[in-house]
């Protein structure tokens, strides 16, 4: 039975304005101070804390630190985190709204195959897009689960999503279980390329 | 040309509780560096908080204290900014929706009179740890044990307009926050610290421009910063100036205020809510509790003594200035009957010198209240003159003898009993006359200071015991 999730859509920019704003408040401990790694050379503790944090982080993390610095700034922060706060609980509500009418909801876990290590690291957004499906659970923080579902042509593996309400995770489990006992995908392992 | 001064508090207030706000290591004062800090203090990374119900009941306190609102949701928030000493690189404070919101503080203004202050907020948050630059040769040293110790931070409307109303305020707020129990007050370690926003403008203009003055944790030190800064902005308009927003720091050893940073070089704090935390939901009950655990306050205390022992405002408000006081007042009084005056008259003389001197506070005074009302009600019933309840006063300060009936110990063992006996006097008066004809001629010859310098001798040669109003009246029957 299909389930109606308007909002779901707005997932990943919701997602990826709150992650930031939480990553970039949440490693400021990583200053040189106590943790982290510490520049050899400086002049003072600005140029401590510039040089410690260039050096440390990978590109990933500075620019999740950068956008979530941003969408916290003065200024900006109604129109990105505010907002997004505000369709995280449209998304939450969505969900709400369709466990009133099923148990559990269930798709595919990305919308690709695997893809190859590497192989989107100069895309973010295109990385960040494959999360699509499974971001709106750390949005709700409601229960979700991913299983072996099968292979494509190529051999690559396909993961099942099943989602659950809130304090369900018995009902997930046992859904999941219930699976793997009628399947054996989860038995199989792809082939590794020589 | 006339000038307002424009003055708003911020006070933060370390709140009395046994552990820190968002973790359980002690708060206590001056231990070795970095033994009271916990894995949250030291912001481990994956460490969670949980706030501190003791630091959220003393808010509660403070708020209904002072008349505020207490907000039912608060929220907990984020102030992100990188220092040394601030080991999360983020303070936890609250920001949109504070603990308090509005209530105000009543203060006796010496140009205004009454005068009651608003509060805009108070709002919960954790304290920093402390940078060492002493003892460490080109380098800082940290110590977190302060890091996550509860503050309250209580914030005025602009509402004094000298320096004299914001010591006021100040000494105010701080009898309060001791009275209700919430924070030591002890400004030498730094429980109870003021940053002050001063501006100046002409009578009717639009807010000046003002100046935050930060860290001010002495009354003279408030009284001096605020009179240095308010001389210093109205001589910058006055040379054709304009006052830049600024953050200063007060310098007591040359009295002065400097610049810190000015508004160019303001942060953006990047408040959010603190996702580790759950809104802060206070309950009715919880607020009802509160409520019935509050002592009376010293603003309806001193009413009270006004009203039941018709004391002047001023001596009442003198006795509520801490709980102890007011306890030892309302303790002598009764042990008294009915010479409550007296009791305020004694308290805010004699006890607050030998306490003074002593530097002792009325808890630790060596004269208890029930020993005060024995002495009182020696002078009450004509056992002894004022001026020898001193002595006696003076014995009991000194120890001579303990329990309620000291004076009566004293006045037997030394022989202080006041002579009331006509006779007896008669014959030291008659002494006295036959003794100093020459200030007796005087009193003949109408000079009336002569009459004093008799009774001085009639006084000395009792020692001191003979009942004034009676040598008064006899030496004046004798002379004629």
């Amino acid at each position: 039975m299909p389930v109606a999730l308007p909002n779901v859509r707005l997932s990943v920019p919701v997602y990826y304005v709150i992650a930031p704003a939480e990553a970039s408040s949440n490693l400021s401990r990583f200053d040189g101070v106590r943790y982290g790694h510490r520049a050899e050379h400086y002049a003072d503790l600005t140029d401590m804390y510039r040089k410690s944090r260039a050096e440390g982080f990978g590109a990933e993390v500075k620019r999740r630190i950068l956008v979530g610095t941003y969408v916290l700034s003065h200024g900006y922060y109604d129109a990105y985190y505010l907002k997004a706060q505000q369709v995280r609980r449209l998304i939450a509500d969505d969900f709400a709204r369709a466990y009133a009418q099923c148990d559990v909801i269930m798709g595919p876990t990305a919308p690709s195959p695997a893809f190859r290590i590497g192989a989107k690291t100069d895309d973010p957004v295109q990385m960040y897009l494959n999360d699509i499906f499974t971001i709106a659970g750390n949005l709700t923080g409601a229960p979700a689960i991913s299983i072996p579902c099968g292979f494509d042509r190529d051999g690559l593996p396909i993961g099942l999503q099943i989602q659950a309400n809130y304090f369900a995770e018995a009902k997930l489990l046992n859904v999941a279980h219930t699976f793997q006992q009628a399947t054996d995908w989860h038995c199989r392992a792809p082939e590794f390329a020589a | 040309m006339k000038w307002e001064v424009v003055i708003g508090l911020e006070t933060h207030a370390q709140l009395s509780t046994a552990s820190k706000i968002f973790s359980g290591a002690p708060t206590a004062f001056g231990a070795a560096p970095n033994t009271q800090a916990s894995a949250v203090d030291i912001a481990l990374p994956g460490v969670l908080p949980v706030a501190n119900r003791g630091a959220v009941e003393r808010a509660i306190r403070f708020g209904l204290a002072v008349g505020a609102t207490i907000n039912r949701r608060s929220v907990f928030a984020r102030k992100n900014y990188f220092y040394p000493d601030l080991p999360k690189g983020y303070q936890i404070s609250q920001y949109e929706i504070p603990v308090v919101a509005g209530g105000h503080v009543a203060i006796v203004s010496p140009t205004r009179g009454e005068v009651e202050v608003r509060l805009t907020r108070a709002h919960l948050e954790e304290d920093a740890g402390k940078s060492l630059h002493e003892d460490f040769h080109g380098m800082t040293g940290i110590d977190l044990n302060r890091a996550g110790t509860p503050l309250l931070e209580i914030v005025t409307e602009p509402d004094l307009t000298s320096s004299d109303e914001a010591v006021a305020y100040a000494k105010a707020l701080h009898a309060l926050v001791r009275w209700i129990g919430i924070c030591d007050g002890n400004m030498q370690e730094g429980s109870f610290r003021c940053d002050a926003n001063v501006s100046v403008r002409r009578p009717g203009a639009p807010l000046g421009t003002r100046c935050e003055i930060k860290n001010l944790n002495s009354f003279r030190f408030m009284q001096d910063a605020i009179d240095f800064e308010v001389r210093r902005q109205i001589e910058l308009i006055g040379d054709g100036g304009t006052v830049v927003q600024e953050t200063r720091l007060y310098d007591p050893d040359r009295r002065e205020t400097r610049s810190m940073r000015s508004k160019e070089d303001a942060q953006d704090y990047r408040y959010f809510p603190d996702p580790d935390l759950p809104p802060l939901v206070i309950g009715e009950d919880w607020i009802a509790r509160v409520k019935g655990e509050m002592p009376e306050l010293p603003e309806a205390m001193k009413h009270r003594f006004v009203r039941d022992y018709a004391l002047p405002a001023a001596d009442a408000a003198a006795l509520t200035t801490s709980r102890e006081l007011a306890a030892y007042f309302e303790a002598a009084a009764g042990a008294a009957g009915g010479e409550a005056k007296a009791v305020a008259n004694w308290m805010l003389g004699e006890l607050a010198a030998a306490l003074n001197r002593a530097e002792l506070d009325i808890a630790h005074s060596p004269v208890a209240a029930g020993q005060l009302a024995g002495l009182l009600k020696r002078i009450a019933d004509g056992t002894i003159s004022g001026k020898i309840a001193k002595d006696v006063f003076d014995a009991m300060w000194a120890g001579e003898a303990h329990g309620d009936d000291a004076a009566d110990a004293i006045i037997a063992t030394k022989g202080l009993r006041q002579i009331s006996d006509t006779g007896a006097i008669e014959r030291i008066v008659d002494d006295a006359i036959a003794a100093n004809p020459a200030i007796v001629a005087e009193y003949k010859a109408g000079k009336d200071k002569a009459f004093n310098s008799l009774v001085g001798k009639v006084m000395a040669a009792s020692k001191g015991k003979a009942n004034p109003a009676q040598v008064n009246a006899i030496l004046k029957k004798k002379l004629g």
